[in-house]
């Protein structure tokens, strides 16, 4: 409902359907990554191309702007004035630009009083010389029901007063500036070694891009080594529908996924973070060369999807690009699913952890989506397909890891491991050993030539050995060969280098 | 961003002269080195950057070592939206100054972080505005002037008081009541009378005409002024009226510099000026020899800004 109060000024007050309202009290929105995601993709639904985020330095005020279509005051005061369940794709399910669009119920303006107490919007349309501005208090959201109840079904979410500014023909944009930014978030927003620098946490700040794929390319095990800043761009980022980094996947199975980075770098959706340009923090970096991608298509009665898994010799590092991660629209389903949508855990629970996979769903997936956008119902029958596919197509790719990766592997690791004793041997008979007993040295180095040959030594020598028993097969060798006097100085040496 | 006049690019040069110098004297401050009014453009941030004092970082962010060294004091949304887009990372505080220093109450200062912000090393106030006056029962206020004062009571609270530096530039339109500026000539006759040596300056400063304006029996009518002597006039008065603000203070106020430029062409007639204020102790016993030190100083620093830039300090500029 609005009010005009001059020919430039309005008032009135957002109305948000009753069930919604239930879903935003109950702590719909786990972090400020999550809210922020929320507005991040309703750039996207107003077809931006670019959007700009400013948090830094402290985050005591936090700035989206984009460059999308923008909106009028009718176009304000028709959404805030009803926000439902089926609000937002009434007119259409794409945006004018053709995108389909992320956003269902409208509430991504609201996720911003989950960590901000007054926002204000700056919008202009491209051919309107009108610049809405309008400042919403959140402040009412956190009165008790009887006072906020508006009629049987609606609660008054917070009141906003506007103003008609001028803006310049040809441009278009929103800007959103949440003020008064809660303490909490504040503090996981700002994190920040730029505050303290004595931090040893990693961060993005500052980055180029080619040290962000660097430092997403160094064995970090997990995000939480990041600053808290940093996660929440991950968190971001992982979620909305940029684009990949260059170098995400080793290079021998990138054409196995490229029209999945060609699709996502069309989508031509630019985000930037404190001058960052952020793209998805998906970055593989296989322990070795034994790596492979299986792609997954699947068409349902209830649901189609695609997609791939990504499976390396060891585990996939940072941890949280462990499991599944499921995209309706772009846009992803939560994090990654380190369960696989509950599979069985006890079927090479090890090789699990060496996988990574993005499936892309379609449409009909939404329906089993919670107003979240986090968690999916599980009984659903779309969920309930794809997941019944998703687990047969993870068996496969698991017992796939197992024979290329895990079996060849092994026998690729032993053989190494066989080279090294012999190696190690070699060395130790020419440098510590020749001086002292020429012939033992020797008899070590022929001993060592032949040794693989036989398939009982060469078994021998894949395991282990410690340096005592390197030594004792020395002794035993010099035993037969030197003499007492002799031997004795070679213990002596021995002992002398075990002491060392 | 259009072209700069040459006038205010050597304006900006001086500015830059004193950042160097407190940013050598004082490397390990806990305070910001500079609080800045620096409008949607940020060219004093940027002239920063490319003399190093400030850095960013290898995306064009200020970099965590700068952070907090540099502070933009902005009011308008959407020139602090230019403005992060120019320096992502910078400190920004979204308020009108006034705001930040609570008002125009001498009785009421920020604390906490804000009451920090104003203990900023170097104080930069560059108004597009001029200076504002009120009257209030007979009583002459300039609010300007009486933020200066308040930033030099903020940076008085330690004892000694923390050496600091004010940029000011001011426009120099005077829209002043009849009883305001018989109430400015009235002051600056008092001081005509009590030093003889400070009306000599003034006379030579000021020209005969305006100096007999001013000390004459009539009313003078400060609007009716040519741009050139509204710009004198306030060379003398502003220096004078922030020295006999912040005397009591413990302040020397050395004015290092004392411009005018601008008035022709359609340009802005402006004057501008850089004030140290410098801890002194001889305040407390001697208060008239400090204000007499600050008043030697306004018109040695008297200077001309030519459209080419040029600072013609002769004496009568």
């Amino acid at each position: 409902m609005s009010e005009v109060v001059t020919d430039t000024s309005f008032r009135g007050d957002i109305r948000v359907a009753s069930r919604i309202i239930d879903f935003l009290s109950s702590g719909l929105y786990h972090s400020p990554a999550a809210c922020l995601k929320e507005l991040v993709n309703n750039s996207y639904d107003a077809d931006a191309t670019r959007v700009e985020i400013y948090v830094k330095p402290d985050a005591d005020r936090i700035i989206i702007s984009d460059n999308g279509c923008g909106m009028s005051k009718d176009d304000f005061v028709s959404h805030f004035s009803r926000i439902s369940e089926s609000h937002k794709r009434m007119s259409s399910d794409l945006t004018e630009g053709g995108r389909p669009k992320i956003g269902k119920i409208g509430i991504g303006f609201i996720a911003a009083n989950e960590i901000c107490e007054i926002m204000e919007i700056f919008s202009t349309e491209a051919g309107s010389t009108e610049l809405l501005h309008v400042t919403i208090n959140f402040a009412e959201m956190r009165k008790a029901p009887e006072v906020r109840r508006r009629g049987e079904t609606d609660f008054v979410k917070g009141d906003y007063e506007g103003e008609i500014l001028t803006a310049e023909q040809e441009e278009h944009y929103t800007s959103l500036f949440l003020m008064s930014v809660r303490g909490e978030a504040q503090k996981i927003m700002a994190s920040a070694s730029l505050l303290n620098r004595d931090a040893k946490a990693y961060t993005f700040y500052g980055l180029n891009e080619t040290n962000i794929v660097k430092l997403l390319k160094s064995p970090i095990g997990t995000w939480k080594d990041f600053d808290q800043y940093s996660q929440t761009i991950m968190e971001v980022a992982l979620n909305v529908p940029v684009a990949y980094y260059a170098g995400w996947i080793p290079v021998q199975l990138e054409n196995q996924v490229n029209d999945y980075v060609e699709k996502t770098a069309d989508l031509d959706f630019h985000v930037l973070y404190d001058g960052i340009e952020i793209k998805k923090p998906i970055v593989y970096v296989p322990p070795s060369e034994t790596c492979f991608v299986s792609r997954f298509e699947f068409v349902g009665e209830h649901v189609s999807a695609q997609g791939y898994f990504y499976a390396q010799h060891g585990t996939i590092k940072p941890q949280e690009l462990q499991g599944l991660l499921v995209r309706i629209r772009d846009a992803a389903v939560g994090e990654y699913d380190h369960s696989f949508w509950g599979y069985s855990p006890s079927d090479n629970s090890v090789i699990q952890r060496w996988l990574s996979a993005e499936i892309w769903a379609d449409d009909r997936l939404e329906d089993a989506m919670n107003i979240d956008r986090r968690t999916l119902r599980d009984t659903m029958p779309p969920y309930v397909e794809l997941r019944n596919a998703i687990h047969k197509h993870l068996k496969m790719v698991l017992s796939q890891a197992r024979a290329d990766i895990y079996e060849a592997g092994n026998a690729e690791r032993k053989s190494k491991r066989a080279q090294v004793t012999k190696d190690a041997v070699a060395s130790l008979a020419s440098k510590k050993v020749a001086h002292i007993a020429p012939d033992v040295a020797q008899q070590l180095v022929k001993a060592m030539e032949n040794i693989d040959v036989v398939p009982a030594t060469r078994r021998a020598l894949e395991r282990k050995f410690t340096v005592t028993e390197v030594y004792e097969t020395i002794i035993k060798i010099a035993e037969g060969l030197l003499t007492e006097e002799q031997l004795a100085a070679l213990l002596r040496r021995l002992t002398e280098q075990i002491g060392k | 961003m259009g072209q700069e006049r040459a006038a205010k690019q050597t304006i900006r040069n001086i500015w830059l002269e004193e950042i160097k110098r407190f940013n050598d004297s004082y490397t390990d401050d806990d305070v910001p080195l500079y609080l800045t009014l620096s409008g949607a453009e940020a060219r004093d941030i940027k002239l920063l950057v490319d003399h190093k004092l400030i850095e960013l970082t290898e995306n064009g962010s200020i970099a965590s070592g700068s952070a907090k060294r540099v502070v933009a004091i902005e009011r308008s949304r959407l020139a602090v939206l230019s403005l992060q887009r120019l320096f992502p990372g910078l400190k920004i505080v979204e308020q009108e100054f006034a705001n930040l220093l609570v008002g125009n109450s001498l009785l009421r200062y920020p604390t906490g972080a804000h009451e920090k912000l104003c203990c900023a090393r170097i104080v930069n106030l560059d108004f597009q505005d001029s200076l504002t006056v009120t009257e209030d029962n007979g009583n002459i206020n300039f609010p300007t002037l009486i933020w200066i004062q308040k930033l030099a009571q903020i940076h008085a609270s330690s004892k000694p008081g923390q050496e600091w530096c004010l940029c000011l530039t001011l426009n120099s339109s005077i829209t002043w009541t009849q009883s305001i500026a018989t109430g400015i000539q009235q002051f600056l006759q008092d001081n005509f009378k009590r030093s003889a040596e400070f009306e000599a300056s003034c006379r030579q400063h000021f020209g005969d005409t305006l100096h007999q304006s001013i000390n004459s029996d009539q009313p003078f009518d400060a609007q009716a002024l040519s741009l050139e002597d509204k710009q004198r006039l306030l060379m003398v008065f502003v220096p004078k009226k922030i020295a006999s603000l912040v005397y009591l203070q413990n302040w020397q106020v050395k004015t290092s510099r004392n411009l005018r430029y601008g008035g022709a062409r359609n340009e802005a007639p402006m004057v501008t000026w850089v004030f140290s204020f410098v801890w002194d102790p001889r305040a407390s016993l001697a208060p008239d020899v400090v204000y007499k030190d600050c008043l030697d100083l306004i018109f040695s620093a008297t200077g001309y800004v030519s459209d080419t830039g040029e600072i013609d300090v002769s004496w009568t500029q």
